[in-house]
């Protein structure tokens, strides 16, 4: 094993250890988007699009962290052909 | 419409259906061909049985009734499932190193394996499932009801509850698999998953686009009451914490979520992938409640919108696939609840009262398997029954929704106990009893009884009043606090108080040593426990430390291949090993090998336990070391040049004491043969000097002192020429020679003792020119001695020497045979020894000395003198180089 060529070990276990913090972030994130006040701003815009606000939202920010929550698996199970 | 009938048999094909599934997977489970069976999307559609009937109607009924508040019954488990790297994998992690059952095994055993502990939790969980399982009867017993138009016999419920109590036992226990896992049941509710997304969407596409022209239109015209200005409020708070402690705590999910889990990586694909689906299936919960609400009578009952709606429009396909998407839904969450209480009743109560009662007069394993099977079945039984009692307590009537919310406050009393339990090693048995004690009890007197509205403990007085009269203590404003929602109520108080006695408790009890033995194996299972089936997982602050520490004591590129091989051993493709036991171990162990285990014990155990001196200090003090090491290296390095010098001293030693006794050997040896001849001359002369001897024998005397001087001066020729040659300090130049005029040379040499003895000579082959790379007068006085053996020692009637020449690739052999009577076979060995004489025969003037400078002549011109066995006769061979066109005159070695 070529110890220029290959990225370190230790650059390794940085990477993966962001990727692990990426993931913790990620549902606090998504308490604050889909838990909190937050919620009321949207509940008084009556609709939108003749579709309730509210509900859009909720749905789309629910997709949205679905769609983070896939790419975060990817990093943190750690495929090492990334 | 629909005739009961009709119905009746498309339900039992449909379960007939499902039977085959689950028959069929536990087939090739059996059989060890998991395949797919095992695949991430099996797990992750299981974890639908999270939607039960509460999902496929209740939702619904809930949008038509208040809004948006039914969204966080799927937000709770999304949020769980998106944080799993942190909960879920850690709980995955433990049941697996601990070989958890159930959730009651795991409070228990994490809280010193405690058997009352699991009892509480079995209690708490049956009580707290079985207003979940009624549901799930209302909702069957309605659908039915509502598509035979009312026409369904009141004890529609009853049979509804036996059939799946005979349906659960035909699933669940037909064996006991030593892992609890039903591979049969899972994969049959996965499919279930599909047929209750597809018949819930369908409706939602139905009501959306068949009934109305799109989105927009659907919300057109909003009834009154659906959407308020406030979404987020304490309801909605509490509604999701319920829901995200349920999907972990409800007895069927835990089962499906962490018992059936069979790969941790699963739960990576889960993550995203189930709260994709709960998305899907309450994205047209709303659409379908305003529709509904807008097109159907306002007497409907809007649980059943689902099922109305279709029969409404008078299509029947579509009802039918709502029918059974309800039927799913309902049957799956019934079964698998059943079967994971029923494991909890078996193995935390049943077996153990039995086991005490029988003394421990257990003859057979086959006793306890039976007993346990036999208790399970019992228990689903009873868990049914249960169900069904509370539906007929109630009326049966309430809300679907209000009544599951009912089930996970109660589940949602575990939880405290069961973070502390994972996260927290001073969490103690005595707490959790105490919480969960005193959480239930809240529980069960602010929610659970009032349930059955003065019907059951509680009198409608009671609820009013509070007991005797104490206002204080009124089941639904406890303390005085005065909550509207009663449900935020309990579970504020619940909560609180359970939570808070909880750790109270624990601080002030002191655990016994099991129970701190198994809190630490709980909360550092990622430290103690390996990665299980290819996750690669680890405390990277270890590792990197480790790595740190390794780098400056083996230095990089050895610390590098070290720790790449320990990964590689793990499994893993790259990156740090995960520093599990062994890994650490095998790092001590080669840290040992530079500064000794002592050191290396205690470095290692710093980092691995955390200890108090930072790993900046132990690196420093490693730099120290190394540079110790360095020394002491040193220093051993040149020990061992001193040692390999004396080796070599000794060697010397040996090498001349030993020449030194061939010297003493040979020179013993010369002086014998020298003293041969000087005899024979002394005595001649004497007898000359002394006696009177006559003139003939004067001269016959005379010429033999001559010939024995001749034989003298040759003699300590041919030694002086032996050691010459055998010194090594030879310094011939080998030129090229012709053969064939050596050969005339040493003919003639050897012509007037041939022709004496009458021997007839031949020479075969070499007709062609043959230039060896010898030195002519040398090879000469071989071949001379080699045929003059020949004749002495080659005496039979007809005497016949034959020289052959024979010539390979870059050499050339030249034979010399003789016909005589040859050398016995055990005199071979001694032919070219010093001074050698084979028998006594005509050897004047030969010292023995001969074959041996022959073979040293030979020697030195890089060919070999051997004597090559025969029958009969004697062949010595020479062997030597050919002379190449390349080569030229080099002195010899």
């Amino acid at each position: 094993m070529n110890v220029n060529n290959d990225p370190s070990i230790a650059d390794r276990a940085l990477l993966r250890r962001r990727h692990n913090d990426t993931a913790l972030a990620l549902p606090a994130f998504g308490i604050v988007l889909l838990v909190s006040p937050i919620l009321n701003i949207f509940a008084q815009i009556d609709t939108f699009f003749g579709i309730p606000a509210a509900y859009l939202y909720i749905f789309a920010a629910w997709a949205l962290m679905i769609a983070a929550a896939y790419r975060v698996t990817k990093g943190v199970t750690g495929d090492d052909t990334d | 419409m629909r005739d009961g009938n009709a119905l009746l048999s498309v339900s039992l094909i449909y379960t007939a259906f499902l039977f085959l599934i689950a028959f069929w997977a536990e087939r090739r489970a059996a059989a060890g061909r998991l395949g797919w069976l095992k695949s991430p999307w099996v797990y992750t559609l299981s974890l639908s049985v999270y939607c039960t009937g509460w999902t496929f109607y209740g939702a619904v009924g809930s949008a038509a009734r208040g809004g948006l508040d039914f969204v966080t019954i799927y937000l709770g488990p999304s949020l769980v499932f998106f944080g799993w790297w942190f909960l879920l994998r850690k709980l995955v992690r433990i049941s697996q190193t601990q070989r958890i059952t159930s959730i009651a095994d795991l409070l228990s055993s994490r809280y010193g394996k405690s058997a009352s502990l699991a009892v509480v939790v079995t209690l708490l969980a049956v009580i707290g499932s079985t207003p979940y399982i009624a549901l799930q009867l209302q909702s069957l017993t309605l659908s039915i009801s509502v598509l035979s138009e009312g026409n369904a016999p009141l004890s529609t419920t009853l049979w509804l509850a036996i059939g799946l109590a005979l349906f659960a036992i035909l699933f669940g226990t037909r064996t006991i698999d030593a892992n609890e896992q039903h591979h049969g049941v899972v994969t049959a509710i996965a499919f279930e998953a599909v047929v209750k997304l597809v018949a819930l969407v369908a409706i939602g596409l139905f009501a959306v686009w068949g009934l109305k022209d799109g989105p927009a239109d659907v919300f057109a015209a909003l009834p009154d009451g659906i959407l308020s200005d406030q979404v987020f409020g304490p309801r909605w708070v509490t509604l999701t914490f319920l829901s995200a402690t349920a999907v972990i705590c409800l007895p069927r999910m835990f089962q499906v979520l962490v018992v059936e889990n069979s790969d941790e990586r699963h739960l990576a694909t889960a993550s995203w992938a189930f709260p994709a689906y709960l998305l899907l299936i309450s994205l047209f919960v709303l659409p379908i409640a305003v529709v509904g609400k807008t097109i159907l009578p306002d007497g409907a009952n809007p649980d059943l919108y689902v099922l109305t709606l279709p029969l409404s429009q008078g299509s029947e396909l579509l009802t039918l696939l709502a029918f059974l998407g309800g039927f799913s839904a309902s049957t799956s969450m019934v079964i698998v609840s059943a079967i994971a209480l029923s494991t909890m009743i078996s193995n935390h109560i049943a077996v153990p009262v039995w086991l005490k009662m029988s003394h421990g007069k257990v003859e057979t394993s086959g006793d306890v398997r039976y007993v346990a099977l036999a208790s399970r079945r019992a228990a689903i039984g009873l868990v049914l029954a249960l169900g069904y009692l509370y539906f007929l307590l109630t009326g049966g009537s309430g809300a679907l929704a209000s009544i599951g919310l009912i089930s996970f406050a109660g589940v949602a009393q575990l939880l405290p106990s069961l973070i502390g339990g994972i996260y927290w090693r001073g969490a103690t048995r005595a707490g959790a009893l105490t919480g969960i004690g005193i959480g239930f009890t809240i529980w069960a007197y602010t929610l659970f009884l009032p349930s059955f509205e003065g019907g059951f403990l509680l009198s409608a007085r009671t609820l009013i009043e509070g007991p005797f009269g104490i206002a204080a203590l009124r089941p639904e404003a406890l303390f005085g606090l005065q909550i509207d929602d009663p449900l935020v109520h309990t579970v504020f108080w619940s909560i609180l108080l359970n939570a808070g006695s909880f750790i109270a408790v624990s601080l002030a009890s002191n655990p016994p040593i099991l129970e701190r033995i198994q809190g630490t194996q709980f909360v550092d299972v990622f430290r103690v426990s390996e990665p299980g089936r290819g996750m690669v997982v680890g405390r990277q602050a270890t590792s990197e430390d480790l790595f740190a520490l390794a780098q400056r004591i083996l230095g990089t590129e050895t610390a590098h291949h070290l720790f790449a091989e320990v990964s590689r051993s793990q499994g893993n493709t790259g990156g740090l090993p995960a520093a599990d036991d062994a890994m650490i171990a095998r790092i001590e162990r080669e840290l040992a090998g530079s500064i000794g285990s002592a050191s290396a014990h205690a470095m290692v155990g710093q980092i691995a336990d955390g200890g108090q001196i930072s790993v900046d200090q132990l690196i420093r003090m490693a730099d120290e070391t190394a540079q110790i090491v360095e020394y002491s290296q040193r220093l051993e390095r040149q020990s061992h040049e001193l040692e390999a010098t004396a080796r070599q001293l000794r060697e010397a030693n040996d090498r001349l004491t030993k020449l030194g006794a061939q010297k003493d050997a040979f020179l013993s040896q010369v002086s014998h043969e020298l003293r041969t001849p000087m005899t024979s001359i002394r005595s001649f002369a004497e007898i000359l000097l002394n006696d009177e001897v006559a003139d003939s024998d004067a001269h016959r005397f005379t010429g033999i002192i001559h010939d024995e001087s001749h034989r003298l001066t040759r003699l300590l020729d041919e030694i002086l020429d032996l050691s010459f040659l055998e010194s090594g300090e030879v310094r011939w130049t080998l030129k090229s020679c012709d053969l064939a005029e050596i050969i005339a040379a040493a003919l003639s040499a050897t012509e007037g003792q041939r022709r004496a003895m009458g021997v007839a000579l031949q020479v075969e082959g070499g007709r062609q020119a043959i230039r060896v790379k010898a030195d002519f007068d040398r090879l000469v006085q071989v071949l001379v001695n080699l045929i003059s053996n020949a004749v002495k020692y080659g005496q039979v009637d007809d005497p016949k020497i034959t020289i052959a020449i024979v010539v390979t690739s870059d050499r050339v052999h030249l034979d010399v045979i003789d016909n005589g009577p040859g050398i016995p076979a055990e005199d071979q060995d001694q032919v070219f020894e010093k001074f050698t004489r084979l028998g006594e025969k005509s050897l004047a003037g030969s010292a023995g000395l001969g074959l041996a400078i022959s073979r040293e002549i030979v020697r030195n011109m890089n060919g070999t003198l051997t004597l090559v066995p025969r029958p009969h006769g004697a062949l010595f061979r020479i062997d030597l180089p050919l002379y190449q066109a390349t080569d030229r005159p080099k002195a010899a070695e």
